[in-house]
């Protein structure tokens, strides 16, 4: 079984494990094209974390939880890095305060083309991320 | 089955390779423990230094003063332990014998099983540094502290230099880990120049990243409010203003917040308590001593743990007590004193030291042998030590004064062989002023040194320190920080950090320099330039800005032309990415790159710059930008900047609805990043 809740470190070595991971994860139940875009967009969101959110001596875990329910994937990404909010990207403004700037590159892009639904929450110390996506071919009665 | 060995507090398990006080796992070197293993394994029989060396290091010919590093570090972590047990004894011109009572155990899995060594779980949490040497003769200031700390949220502990506020502190802080459910953090304020950085410097401690300047303490204190936590700000003398003005604002802010401050003078700030640290009780003159009578005074007690340390055979006995004592009485029981009189041990007679040490104080007094006051007894002592070295010491000394925070031994080298120290002898001359107590080695993976704060600034007041020493401080900065940018490309993160991060404080003191009156803006300019990733793998987005800011303003008024510009792509960095000057100087900068000939960080901007441009209403220009980009990066070979390249490549395709092109793509990417993190395995 795969466990549906995965631990990394603020390491851009890291990205492989989540890659196989999430590969393993969405192997049986979502088609391998919606599968791909989703891993690439966890990818994306979560080197965003690494190269700009988690940026400390200290080790920063990542976490990353998928939950399938019938016709869509929730994916939970969570950190206790400084406050990171790549939601805010395209502020008409310039930012006053360099928190909510330098917002993550291409995953805002990929999250934005390929996900239904995209949150932020600063919980206590940690950035809470949901990001949801419509999948097709889900198979009725997996629960993850 | 494992070997095990118990002796004392300690449990020595072997193929674990581990070494355990109370449970808990203390750093040895690899080298160190396995010298341990050997003498444990010995124990009782004498184990010669051939043998010792040929069972360590087999077959590599290594100097015997390797041998004697890694055996004093020994005594430092078995005397740590503080249970007055004597475990290694010299014999003298023949080797060393373990003479603690050993327990030999076959299965290490019943180890906790007889409750001998009960596992004491760290939860609590906190930064303290590992201390080798045991405190001694401040139990009862360690008591008032911890006594204090039960009914107060803010202590300080003030003292002349020298009498071991920062040695108390932490310790007091590692005794009261329990007390704290979110630990004790120490902020180490010693090697900070500049005022406006003590949020900062005390923010980073925590581990707390701050954003901007007008923020930065309403962000501590949001960090801080729900803590439960014990803040050591070590040190604050020199800043001791900001430092009151801080701590008064954190303490009405976060109730359960606990401050313990060190330093010479009092903060002056409501609800202080103070505790004025002693120096160590010494034995009065005219009363008739043993060493018995003499042990009852701490600085006597310091004096002998310290001389046994040297494994010269030294006990105190009814020949040489009035003598010690006489010299505690000399150094006003001032503990860095002693410790810098004791290691003369090794060349003299107690008698003799006694003698030799009249001089200095003669010097002063009139002969009178009238009390100083405390720090001039410090200064006359410091003095005698240094005009006791040879000259390439003293040039060590003040090469080792540009420094801040600890250093490795290859800048130390760097810049010692700038001056007429020979870089083969540099790593004796070190271990010749630690041996007198004036350098401080600090164990780990890659030693690395430090100065007493007190040593620190005597040898940076004498007359031979001056610009060469700073200038040659800072250009080698610069070329570390180059080194550790290239190397950050194909290092992961966690090692990388190991390597460089501890050089932050001297990265500081070198801008600091170079930006000064007396410094040299291009190389201040380099430095900025050169340690982006640094500042942005430690999060240190403010002072990484103040940087940049500075070296933009004063690159106006030089000719590095392309330098500026460059920094104002760099600048870019730090600022919002989707504002599209962000591209239009990522452009900007990869032109200037090609101009310098260097294609790898033309690409790296190059890269930027697209996947700034690249969106799924703009596929064609990123995508194009992007190749370029990959062309320029790909000869360098595995970096994390060409798995990041390519990853944005898998997205262009994605975009494009080319699904084939994408996985390959990303397929790369991974591959790459799997090639940067095989480099971790290959060294560990």
């Amino acid at each position: 079984l795969i466990p549906n809740r995965l631990v990394l470190y603020n390491d851009l070595v890291e990205l492989p494990r989540l890659a196989r991971w999430v590969e393993a994860a969405m192997q049986r139940d979502v088609a391998p094209d919606a599968a791909f875009a989703l891993a690439l967009c966890l990818e994306e969101a979560v080197a965003n974390i690494i190269m700009y959110g988690a940026a400390s001596n200290e080790r920063v875990e990542i976490t990353v939880e998928l939950e399938r329910t019938v016709g869509a994937v929730t994916a939970r990404i969570e950190d206790d890095g400084r406050r990171f909010n790549p939601t805010a990207a395209r502020q008409t403004s310039p930012p006053t305060s360099l928190v909510d700037a330098k917002v993550g590159e291409l995953g805002i892009h990929l999250v934005r083309r390929f996900a239904s639904d995209m949150q932020y929450e600063r919980r206590g110390e940690r950035n809470c991320l949901m990001l949801r996506f419509r999948t097709t071919g889900t198979t009725a009665g997996s629960n993850g | 089955v494992s070997e095990a060995f118990l002796f004392g507090p300690f449990r020595l398990i072997a193929d674990r390779r581990e070494l355990l006080v109370h449970g808990v796992p203390v750093t040895l070197g690899q080298r160190a423990f396995d010298v341990l293993l050997a003498l444990v394994r010995r124990h009782g029989e004498l184990a010669t230094k051939d043998e010792l060396m040929a069972e360590v290091w087999r077959g590599v010919i290594v100097e015997e003063n390797s041998l004697h590093v890694h055996v004093s570090t020994l005594r430092k972590v078995l005397g740590a332990a503080g249970d007055g047990q004597r475990y290694l004894v010299t014999v003298a011109g023949r080797g060393y014998r373990f003479v603690a009572p050993v327990e030999c155990k076959s299965d290490g899995n019943d180890a906790h099983a007889d409750g001998r060594v009960p596992a004491v779980p760290i939860l609590a949490r906190g930064n303290l540094p590992q201390q080798l040497t045991s405190l001694i003769g401040q139990e009862a200031t360690l008591a008032e502290i911890r006594a204090r700390l039960a009914t107060r949220r803010l202590v300080s502990l003030t003292g002349s230099g020298g009498v071991g506020k920062t040695r108390l502190a932490i310790e007091a802080g590692n005794m009261l880990l329990g007390e704290y459910g979110d630990g004790v953090w120490l902020a180490e304020l010693a090697p900070l120049q500049d005022r406006q950085l003590v949020t900062a410097v005390v923010a980073d401690a925590l581990g707390v990243s701050l954003a901007d300047q007008q923020g930065a303490m309403a962000t501590l204190i949001s960090a801080l409010k729900p803590k439960h936590l014990l803040l050591i700000i070590d040190n604050c003398e020199h800043v001791i203003a900001e430092v009151a003005r801080l701590v008064e604002t954190l303490l009405r802010q976060c109730a359960r917040l606990s401050i313990l401050a060190s330093s010479r003078e009092r903060l002056a700030v409501s609800a202080e308590y103070v505790i004025r640290v002693p120096s160590l009780a010494v034995p009065e003159a005219g009363t008739a001593l043993t060493p018995a009578r003499a042990r009852e005074s701490a600085a006597v007690r310091l004096f002998e743990d310290r001389a046994d340390t040297l494994g010269h055979g030294f006990t105190l006995d009814p020949g040489n007590v009035e003598a010690v004592a006489a010299i505690c009485r000399r150094l006003d029981g001032i503990p860095l004193a002693i410790e810098l009189a004791v290691p003369r041990l090794r060349i003299m007679s107690v008698q003799q030291l006694e003698r030799a040490l009249d001089e200095p104080f003669a010097i002063l007094t009139s002969g009178s042998r009238t009390a100083l006051p405390r720090q001039r007894t410090l200064q006359a002592l410091i003095d005698w030590s240094y005009d006791l070295l040879t000259d390439p010491e003293k040039r060590l000394l003040i090469c080792l004064s540009a420094f801040l925070g600890s250093t490795s031994l290859e800048s130390i080298a760097t810049i010692a062989a700038s001056v007429n120290v020979p870089s083969n002898a540099v790593a004796d001359l070190l271990l010749s002023l630690a041996e007198k107590s004036l350098v401080h080695a600090e164990p780990g993976n890659e030693s690395r040194y430090r100065l007493p704060e007190s040593i620190r600034l005597y040898a940076r007041g004498k007359p031979e320190f001056g610009t060469v020493q700073a200038r040659l401080h800072a250009e080698h900065f610069v070329v570390r920080f180059a080194n550790a940018t290239a190397a950050w490309e194909t290092t992961p993160t966690r090692e990388w950090l190991d390597r460089y991060a501890d050089d932050v404080d001297n990265l500081r003191a070198a801008l600091r320099w170079a930006f000064s009156p007396d410094g040299d803006d291009a190389l201040g300019i380099d430095l900025v330039g050169q340690s982006h990733v640094m500042w942005a793998e430690l999060g240190l987005i403010l002072e990484h800005r103040r940087w940049v800011v500075e070296a933009l303003s004063k690159s106006k008024a030089t000719s590095c032309g392309a330098m500026a510009r460059l920094l104002a792509w760099q600048a870019g960095d730090v600022r919002q990415l989707d504002d599209p000057a962000d591209i239009k100087e990522a452009l900007q900068a990869a032109t200037i790159f090609r101009t310098l000939g260097d294609a790898f960080q033309e690409g790296r901007v190059l890269l930027r710059a697209g996947t700034a441009m690249l969106s799924p209403d703009n596929i064609d220009e990123g995508e194009r930008t992007l190749c370029e980009a990959l062309a320029l990066i790909r000869p360098a070979g595995s970096t994390k900047t060409l798995a990041r390249c390519l990853g944005a490549l898998a997205s262009a395709r994605l975009f494009a609805g080319d699904l084939k092109q994408a996985r390959s793509l990303h397929e790369q990417a991974i591959r790459t990043y799997c090639k940067v993190g095989e480099n971790l395995e290959s060294t560990e």
